[in-house]
């Protein structure tokens, strides 16, 4: 029967790696899954906060490991054991019902369920929580509770396409095409800052009756993709003219270079497209290059070979065709791998998985923190 | 060797501790940058992470550091 490891490295000095240990490692280790001898359920979905990590598998169950001192992996810390997770530990369904998104941001996650039931948990005092004015927590006061998860008030229709959170904000992008959000707004993430600096429960984000494709969240601004209008990109938050204006010129630079499928990305500070034009791979990308987070080019391996792309806080991963995974930017916790220079700082693209371990089904860069899930 | 500054980030962004008397801020390792708010009184900008090598400069005009201050006496 098929089975999956879980391959990680990095920032784990709360257990997010869900290792067993708290020490950070530059090269992959396996990830224990509690009382679970062999995973055979395919992992969908990785999610990081700032110290704790969400696993979503096929059939809708959610491990979590790391810290969950502020109840951000949905279990009681009051109980014994549950304030800090140090290896994945299911989450058990509520009411029974199979979870369907996760998303997770500094110090709190937020689940969606088959129901369409959106919950909340962690600690959130940007509004980040969504469940109404200056509720900042949801850890219970009782230690008989075994869940700190909270319903938003949020009807999410026919369901619900995507959720992304940043480390202070989270957007939800509905099957009707709706585009909701809330959290910290200081910047204008999700509104004018003019009407509210916080925004304590989910809102519309308004997009002119353009079709949303996709979002991105940054730490200061919200990126949206739209299917029609004058621009590709519109940008709410810090700076957001310059940015819209450099977004463009990105995209019209990949498209008329023939690059015509692209996705997007973002750490925390930058944006990234991850174009193809059928035969080779690029990237173009804006924003903070304090530690090469932005790469001026692939290398011609990459660029023939790179086939998705996945971005933590301050680096990235590529997933080759030879199934083969690369790291570049911040690496000092050794998210990046093994550093042979040097430095903190990974300017062209490091191996950290050679492919041999296993097929690769899905990566996903974190706080300081790779993931690579392999099919064995 | 000290790197580049990471990035620049205004006071309003930081959460600030009466009790401790630090201003802290998500750092990308997982850790938090601070710095005391009598660095700031004394023209400190710089918040550093007590886990890795990186730094964020902090924007503030010394006025700003009133509303700060005034938690203290409370
Ligand atoms: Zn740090």
């Amino acid at each position: 029967m098929v089975g999956y490891d879980i391959l990680c490295c990095g920032s784990n000095g709360n257990y997010q790696l869900g290792t067993g240990t708290s020490e950070d490692s530059a090269v992959l280790q396996n990830a224990v899954m509690r009382g679970v001898d062999r995973l055979t359920t395919k992992p969908t979905s990785i999610r990081c906060g700032g110290n704790h990590t969400l696993m979503l598998v096929e059939l809708g169950d959610v491990f979590v490991a790391g810290d969950n001192s502020k109840g951000q992996c949905g279990l009681n810390p009051q109980i014994d054991g549950q304030n800090c997770l140090s290896q994945f530990t299911k989450l058990p369904r509520l009411n029974g019902k199979r979870w369907t998104h996760i998303s997770a941001g500094w110090d709190f996650s937020v689940l969606i369920n088959e129901n369409h039931e959106v919950y909340a948990c962690g600690e959130g005092l940007n509004g980040e929580l969504g469940l109404g004015e200056l509720v900042t927590s949801t850890l219970s006061k009782s230690e008989e509770d075994k869940f700190t998860l909270l319903r938003i008030n949020l009807d999410v229709g026919s369901g619900v396409r995507s959720i992304k959170s940043s480390i202070h904000h989270t957007v939800i992008l509905l099957k009707s095409g709706v585009l909701l959000g809330w959290g910290n707004n200081k910047k204008g993430q999700l509104t004018p800052v003019s009407l509210s600096k916080l925004v304590w429960s989910p809102q519309t984000i308004e997009v002119d009756g353009n079709r949303v494709i996709g979002f991105n969240v940054c730490r200061d601004f919200t990126c949206i993709e739209l299917a029609s209008g004058r621009r590709r990109f519109r940008i709410l938050g810090k700076n957001a003219e310059e940015l819209e204006e450099e977004a463009h010129q990105m995209f019209q630079g990949l498209t008329e270079n023939g690059y015509d499928s692209f996705t997007v990305h973002n750490m925390w500070t930058s944006l990234h497209l991850f174009g193809s034009n059928g035969e080779n791979a690029t990237v173009s990308s804006m924003g903070n290059n304090s530690h090469s987070q932005r790469l001026e080019s692939l290398p011609d391996q990459l660029q023939k070979d790179a086939m998705v792309c996945s971005l933590g806080s301050e680096h990235g991963l590529f997933l080759t065709m030879s199934n083969k995974v690369y790291a570049w930017g911040w690496g000092e916790h050794g998210n990046c791998g093994v550093q042979k220079e040097e430095g903190t700082v990974f300017a062209t693209p490091n191996e950290i998985y050679d492919g041999r371990a296993g097929r690769v089904v899905l990566i996903q860069g974190g706080c300081a923190t790779s993931w690579v899930v392999t099919q064995n | 060797m000290s790197e580049a500054i990471y990035d620049q980030i205004e006071i309003e962004d930081f959460t600030f501790d009466a009790t401790t008397e630090l201003f802290t801020y998500p750092c990308p390792c997982g850790d938090r940058f601070q710095i005391a708010l009598v660095d700031l009184e004394g023209g400190d900008d710089i918040a550093v992470c007590p886990s890795c090598s990186l730094m964020v400069k902090i924007i503030f005009e010394s006025e700003d550091l009133k509303e700060y201050q005034d938690q203290l006496d409370m």
